[in-house]
């Protein structure tokens, strides 16, 4: 209990200093960031309370979903779905779990520093354009980088009846990759994670393959993420984490190539909480966890993208 | 003898007036009846003439409600499918 304390009341000095980084919990600590709530006036669509907050489009919905998109009540309540459990992978590079369209960042500590781990919302590629699996590197970085557009994206605009697309874009507010770009290794290299001049499609899948940031966050991770940073690209809509021996799980809608798979979602949770706790069987604590089956019920019928506790 | 007389003739005498008097009221009540019975007979048509009415307006109120209701949803169908309409659109203009 002294422990969960003490990171919560540093982790919340660490969030007061900058919005999107957080103090990285210990190993038997998977969740961290914090629920918030603000109200919106009749000005605002929740898309601009997302980008204020540093969330994305489709979190921001599920995390809300009575609150109009377009046209949220004055004065409606909006939850902030600031509380993350951190995927399964290295706690290290840049780990980004596709259907979640979030980053994860965990940049090496400097002598004497606390851990921390930094995370944004991003898009991904649509259905039939996906953003690959696997583990990779950061191969180059580019400030004002051009574009140029790949012939498969010239065809389908012609297609689509608009104007044709030039062969190279140039830097500038136009360029749909923004001002930075960081090349992934993967894939011959035609995949970037990039900032963008439609800022209010983060955290949608609008992309073709690439990973699409608001252009703040891409601006600040690019001054601080190296050229050889590994980068794991991981497909976990369902997440499971601890706080000590409290069992919490988070669930986010499968991507659409797999639906077919996860149409029995409730049976996918069913066998990540068994593979969830094969992993787990070396783990230090031996307690035996109780599941609160009428709270993973709850969980699952609500998908809302946010931890929720599932142990007793 | 003429008292006997006299006895059969106050007998008789009472008969004929009980008699007259039957035969008179029985006169009086007829016709109460048959003013009551149209009296009534009025009412019932005017109550059986209210409810007809009454049930009429109920059904052109009931209508009316349901025509209100068919308009709310297909309004409600109408405003989710343009909502449909603008969360695509708005997913196609955030394409590169």
């Amino acid at each position: 209990m002294y422990k969960i304390i003490l990171f919560l009341v540093t982790a919340a000095c660490v969030y007061s200093v900058q919005a999107e980084t957080w103090t990285l919990p210990p190993a038997d600590i998977d969740v961290f960031g914090q629920i918030r709530t603000t109200t919106t006036s009749r000005k605002e669509t929740l898309l601009d309370v997302a980008r204020e907050y540093d969330i994305g489009q489709i979190e921001i919905l599920l995390a809300n979903p009575n609150v109009d998109r377009w046209l949220p009540d004055d004065g409606a309540e909006v939850i902030l779905p600031s509380r993350y459990i951190i995927p399964q992978a290295e706690r290290q590079g840049l780990v980004l779990n596709l259907p979640e369209m979030r980053l994860y960042y965990f940049p090496q500590p400097k002598k004497g520093e606390k851990p921390v781990v930094v995370t944004h919302p991003v898009s991904i590629g649509r259905m039939d354009w996906e953003t690959p699996l696997g583990k990779t590197k950061i191969v180059d970085k580019r400030k004002d980088p051009t574009w140029t557009p790949p012939q498969s994206l010239k065809d389908e605009a012609i297609a689509a009846g608009g104007p044709p697309l030039p062969d190279v874009v140039p830097a500038g507010p136009d360029n749909p990759l923004g001002q930075y770009a960081l090349r992934l290794g993967t894939s011959s290299g035609s995949y970037l994670i990039h900032g963008t001049n439609k800022p209010y499609g983060v955290g949608m899948r609008v992309t073709h393959g690439c990973v699409r940031m608001y252009p703040e966050d891409i601006e600040r991770l690019f001054d601080i993420v190296s050229v050889g940073t590994q980068v794991q690209l991981v497909n976990q809509p369902i997440k499971l984490g601890w706080i000590v021996d409290t069992l919490f799980i988070e669930l986010h809608p499968p991507l659409d190539e797999d639906e077919e798979k996860y149409a029995n979602y409730e049976r996918m949770v069913m066998q990540a909480i068994n593979d969830f706790f094969a992993l787990e069987s070396n783990r230090a604590s031996n307690s035996v966890v109780e599941i609160d089956n009428h709270a993973l019920k709850q969980a699952i019928a609500e998908m809302s993208g946010m931890p929720v506790q599932i142990s007793n | 003898m003429n008292k006997r007389i006299k006895r059969q003739l106050r007998l008789l005498t009472i008969a004929a007036a009980t008699g007259a008097f039957i035969g008179l009221s029985g006169c009086a009540s007829t016709s109460d009846f048959d003013s009551l019975q149209s009296q009534l007979n009025a009412q019932i048509n005017a109550a059986a003439a209210d409810a007809a009415a009454a049930k009429a307006e109920a059904a052109a109120a009931s209508a009316k409600a349901d025509q209100a209701f068919n308009t709310a949803m297909e309004a409600n169908k109408r405003s989710m499918d343009t909502e449909a309409k603008i969360d695509n659109m708005f997913k196609k203009a955030m394409h590169k």
